[in-house]
């Protein structure tokens, strides 16, 4: 087994500092980091010793022989247990839950996030279809802690399996519904979600619990069963590796993966990469950023990608359109630089807020499109041959009301994904923005 | 104009550069354009030979009747340069 | 992009077009609906066609019927509930009262405009390279008129406390007094004299005219009188005063002998009887073809000696050709003027007008740079000759380079710029214009205003030498260190490339730069720059075109008064408004509207083609 690579910084603020040195001897489930601010405990996920400290991880020389038993968590409150075992947002943001649910919602809402938006990933999926059981013992405690008096199921109608086994299971739950979302990016976004459920629109530097609501993945939920049930810190992950694997394009779903395990090692329990690759990817297709073998998984590693090989644009000039949906600036100019053009013109989404200088964007009503004709107006007068966009649904299907027709052509930034996993390309949108509800959400 | 929004990329090559102007044979043999210097944008010093770019339509006649005033012009205009070629010829 | 309900608001007279792919079903709002701020755009590149569709206001608040893709025009058709239009449910009979109802509403437009804007017109061309095509028409703001007294009286509150008050005072630098000698008759004679008002030309001076250019064949003279206005002419290649300096006065200063009632006019053919400089042809009848009264053109009523120059056939495009014409006619020009210098009868001096350069220290500083043509052939001008517009002396603006040359406002007056001339007839600028050059003198009064010179700049054919040019032109309004500055072209075409870089160049240095040049729709710039914010157009035609009348959009001085109130609002840090997008002649209107209100003066307009006599083919074709 190699050597594990643990980040200090694996949540939304700032790094744990660590409380194990070199030569520690460490088991599965011993606190090595704590948080110095807004964070979250980090632990062990294997018996082993502690190789090295670094600034920003902790090296971990495992056991050849590793036990299934942990170090388990102090008992306490509900809360306090899932503050101790260093629970956060799993599908990606990172937010340690413990304070997300420290909030009173007086009744309010649990919104539990299944959408698995990003295409390609089915970990989330899966985890409903084969045990929705511990992530509805999950919504529970939740709704207990935070004081709610319903929750809700966000899922998208496609995954008819999980939404079989939800229904089957929730059939006499009063206070737990479903609701159904269309198979359009980016549904999965927080306050979609929220919109989507309670019909309520937060803007961009709103949090759900603006509209009496917190919304959590539903790997999070089944973290927090652990927690409290099992007093289980939270030290491995649930991700999806798919791409350019020998094998096929499937998506392989592994559970309960030791956090930080090496990208490659995952890669290679997958089947290993298929000849020649254009990039791997951590994370979604929209939302993910290029990576390499020996990067760790950390809480929030939702999605290993191995991608084809990128066009050539043979320095061509290249207008990119950034939103809030897709990757950030700096992300396109690398989809863009990989694929040998040159950026001559950068426009951003109308809808795209930058809440703080340098924050990450948000979209002020994701999904639903501002209309784009201006930026492509733009492209074209700064002399583009192409476009990268990183739109939703549909933006991009507006993109593509006037880009081709003005002579610009368009590339999505998922394109190389979607073609290594044989989805739809991400341009013109075919299905409603509406979907029927379960009569009574059941 | 009633096709005025049909906009052609035509090509041309200098065959002719004074010093007011120059001339300008449409590739294809489309036809032959003179032009007065500040009618063209010039990057590079003029060579006889230089391959020119422009956009234009086709042309469209604006009405079934001669204008009067330029049809006597031309006259007067083609009488005159008549006049001088004769005479020129009975100097020689 | 999508629009917000107050935008929708301020267009709900415009097409409403989806902004966004929407499903049927909907209720429209504005956040579906397309800005129409784009549409000329989209228009333009052939992706949206809008007839037919429903305006704003109809459809805010219908259903839409089926389901639309992202810039679909929302015709009746697709909506479901739209309100109809006032014009369609009203029948004939009150269709009168709308129109009633409609024209104070045209009336009250500026005011309303005014308030919201401040008034003053901006121009935003896209910066760079960007070939689009934009109109500007710029013009200026009563508010801001309104608040340059404050501003100008600014140094003047400084003074009276601290510095000693002489130094600010006016200071005449130079003055030149123009003597006019009235001539109500010219005739042939065995010398040329001036008795009375009578000027007679000497029988036999065009052979000498003829032998003094190598390239010159044939030189005829005509004398047209008012009532031989309706003549066939050649191009009018040049309109000239005729006037000569006093004893060993110089141009600029001392004085100067002008003739009033006549003007020499140059004209000529090569031996094939084609036009010298051939393009943009005026020919025709002179009364068709002449803006009586523009700083450059004839005034009606004066006599024309015009003479025809037959030069060597194929000389017409080369440089040597339309200089050989002008300086084979300067030769009598130049008769006239020794027998003018003979005059010593001072009762024949009908009228005397002195020319002061007044330099107003603490006054906002101002530079006028004019653009003139340098390309080559008659793309040329020769500057400071001995004479006032003559050619002895001169040196072309071709051989100097192009680059820029330093003139007093007073050498500009006084004939320091030959005019060789060239396309466009109705936009160039001839010899007599800068004699009566209205930037010039408007600013030269102005006593708001430090007038410190006219820079001359020769547009060169090649762009390096364009930038070459208007760099130099940066530098040497850096070190005059203004506070505003005038650039001036004439004509179109690539010169509105180191138009651009001038007002650039100027502009990058933080000064505020207001361009003059004719554009309306034919003459639209071809490049633009962010510093192109003020921006007074020529045009006086009514289609906004070259309309082969002679100088007839040319340089006046309403073009004149509206440069200088904004330049005067830009030196205030006024901000101007953003120009239309296609050519509107009533944003002009309007501005001189305000002018005349804010600054209480009555600015007459100028007349245009329209008031010549003219066919009814050709009003068909222009008008």
């Amino acid at each position: 087994m190699a050597n594990l690579q643990i980040l200090l910084r694996q949540h939304v603020g700032a790094p744990c500092a660590p409380v194990v040195k070199a030569g520690d001897r460490v088991e599965k489930g011993t606190l090595i980091a704590t948080p110095t601010g807004l964070g979250a405990n980090i632990f062990s996920s294997a018996y082993g010793v502690v190789e090295d400290v670094l600034e920003d991880r902790i090296i971990i020389k495992p056991d050849e022989e590793q036990k299934d038993e942990y170090v388990k968590i102090p008992e306490g409150s509900k809360l306090d247990m899932v503050k101790a075992a260093g629970v956060v947002g799993m599908g990606g943001a990172g937010f340690p839950t413990g304070v997300k649910l420290g909030t009173d919602l007086q009744g309010g809402y649990i919104l539990v996030n299944a959408a698995e938006c990003e295409p390609g990933l089915r970990h989330n999926i899966q985890q409903l279809e084969d045990d929705c059981a511990k992530v509805i013992r999950g919504v529970k405690h939740c709704m207990e802690i935070s004081n709610a008096s319903k929750a809700i199921f966000a899922i998208k109608k496609k995954n008819e399996k999980a939404v079989n086994a939800l229904r089957e299971a929730l059939k006499d739950e009063e206070a737990i519904t479903i609701h159904l979302l269309p198979d359009i990016y980016p549904m999965g976004e927080e306050r979609a979600v929220v919109r989507e459920c309670l019909g309520i629109e937060l803007n961009t530097t709103q949090l759900p619990s603006a509209a009496n609501a917190i919304v959590c993945n539903v790997e999070t939920l089944a973290r927090v069963a652990e927690a409290i049930e099992e007093r289980k810190p939270c030290f491995s992950k649930n991700l999806t590796v798919i791409g350019k694997i020998n094998g096929g394009n499937e998506p392989h779903v592994f559970m309960d993966v030791p956090v930080g395990t090496s990208v490659g090692e995952m890669i290679e329990r997958a089947g290993g990469i298929d000849g020649v690759y254009g990039e791997i990817i951590m994370g979604g297709p929209f939302t993910g950023r290029a990576t390499t073998e020996d990067a760790p998984i950390t809480k929030t590693t939702g999605g290993i990608i191995v991608t084809i090989d990128f066009p050539d644009l043979h320095g061509a000039s290249v207008g990119l359109l950034v939103c809030a949906c897709g990757g950030s600036e700096e992300r396109m100019r690398d989809i863009c630089q990989k694929m040998n053009g040159v950026v001559k013109s950068v426009a951003r989404c109308k809808q795209a807020i930058e809440n703080k200088p340098g924050a990450p964007l948000k979209c002020e009503r994701p999904g639903n499109c501002p209309g784009q004709a201006k930026n492509n107006i733009q492209f074209k007068k700064d002399g583009c041959e192409y476009i990268i966009i990183g739109n939703c649904s549909d933006c991009s299907n507006t993109v593509m009301g006037s880009a081709p027709k003005m002579g610009l052509k368009v590339f999505h930034q998922t394109d190389h994904v979607m073609r290594t996993i044989g989805h739809p390309l991400y341009r013109y949108l075919r299905v409603s923005k509406q979907v029927e509800q379960l009569p009574e959400g059941k | 104009m009633k096709y005025g929004d049909k906009i052609i990329y035509m090509e041309g090559v200098i065959v002719e550069i004074h010093d007011g102007c120059v001339g300008i044979d449409l590739k294809g043999r489309l036809g032959y354009l003179k032009i007065p210097m500040r009618m063209l944008i010039t990057d590079y010093p003029l060579v006889v030979g230089q391959e020119v770019g422009w956009n234009m339509s086709f042309v469209e006649q604006l009405g079934p009747d001669a204008n009067e005033k330029y049809v006597s012009n031309l006259q007067t205009y083609q009488r005159r340069q008549e006049e001088m070629k004769s005479h020129k010829k009975d100097e020689v | 992009m999508s629009i917000t309900a107050e935008t929708a608001k301020e267009h709900a007279k415009d097409p409403a077009v989806l902004c966004c792919r929407a499903e049927g079903g909907i209720t429209i709002q504005a956040a579906n609906l397309e800005d129409p701020a784009i549409f000329d755009d989209l228009v333009d590149s052939g992706l949206l066609k809008l007839d037919g569709t429903l305006t704003i206001e109809q459809v805010l608040g219908a259903k839409l019927v089926k389901t639309c893709d992202s810039l679909t025009p929302l015709t009746a058709d697709l909506v479901e509930g739209a309100k109809a239009p006032a014009a369609e449910e009203a029948p004939a009979e009150e269709a009168k009262e709308e129109v009633k109802e409609e024209a104070p509403a045209v009336t009250a437009n500026p005011t309303a405009s005014v308030q919201k804007v401040g008034g003053v017109l901006k121009i935003h061309i896209g910066e760079g390279k960007d070939i689009d095509i934009e109109m500007p028409m710029g013009f200026n703001n009563g508010v801001a008129v309104a608040e340059v007294p404050a501003e100008v009286e600014l140094p003047a509150g400084v003074v009276s406390g601290a510095a000693p008050t002489k130094e600010l005072e006016p200071k005449v630098v130079r003055s030149v007094t123009r003597k006019h000698y009235k001539i109500t008759e010219v005739k042939r004679g065995p010398e040329t004299k001036i008795e009375g008002t009578t000027l007679y030309i000497r029988e036999g001076i065009e052979e000498e005219a003829v032998a003094s250019q190598e390239l010159v064949h044939q030189l005829k003279i005509d004398i047209i009188t008012p009532d031989q206005y309706h003549t066939y002419s050649n191009t009018i290649m040049d309109v000239q005063p005729i006037a000569t300096k006093e004893g060993e006065d110089e141009i600029g200063t001392g004085t100067t002998r002008v003739l009033d009632g006549v003007i020499m006019m140059v004209t000529g053919t090569d031996d094939n009887g084609v036009q010298i400089g051939e393009f943009g042809s005026s020919e025709g009848y002179l009364d068709e073809n002449i803006m009586w009264g523009r700083p450059g053109a004839p005034d009606k009523g004066e006599i024309f000696i015009k003479t025809e120059v037959i030069i060597e056939a194929g000389t017409n495009m080369e440089r040597p050709g339309p200089l050989a014409a002008h300086s084979a006619t300067d030769v009598i020009t130049q008769e006239i003027r020794e027998a003018l210098k003979k005059v010593e009868d001072e009762s024949l001096v009908v009228d005397t007008e002195t020319f002061n350069q007044v330099r107003r220290p603490g006054k906002k500083k101002v530079v006028i740079v004019k653009e003139i043509m340098g390309q080559g052939a008659m793309h040329d001008n020769l500057i400071l000759p001995m004479e006032p517009v003559g050619v002895l002396g001169a040196r072309p603006n071709v051989d100097l380079g192009n680059v820029p040359i330093m003139a007093s406002p007073l050498e500009v007056l006084d004939g320091c710029i030959h005019a060789l001339t060239c396309i466009g007839p109705a936009s160039k600028e001839m010899s007599r214009h800068y004699w009566r050059e209205p930037l010039v003198l408007e600013t030269l009064h102005d006593e708001e205003i430090d007038l410190c010179g006219v820079i001359f700049v020769g547009s060169p054919q090649i762009n390096t030498e364009k930038f070459y040019v208007s760099k130099r032109v940066g530098m040497m309004v850096e070190a005059l260190d203004v506070d505003g500055a005038f650039v001036t072209t004439e004509g179109f075409g690539n010169n509105h490339i180191d138009f651009a870089s001038h007002i650039e160049q100027i502009g990058m240095r933080g000064i505020p730069v207001v361009g003059l040049s004719f554009c309306a729709v034919q003459g639209a710039l071809v490049v633009g720059n962010k510093y192109m914010q003020y921006m007074v157009d020529n045009n006086k035609s009514e289609s906004g075109i070259e309309n082969e009348v002679l100088a007839c959009n040319t340089l006046c001085q309403e073009e004149a008064i509206r440069a200088l109130a904004m330049l005067k609002a830009g030196m205030a840090g006024e901000e101007v408004k953003k120009a239309e997008r296609k050519w509107n002649p009533n944003v002009k209107a309007n501005n001189i509207e305000l002018i005349s209100k804010t600054m209480d003066r009555t600015i007459e307009l100028v007349k245009n083609e329209q008031s010549l006599p003219m066919s009814q083919k050709r009003k068909e074709k222009y008008d």
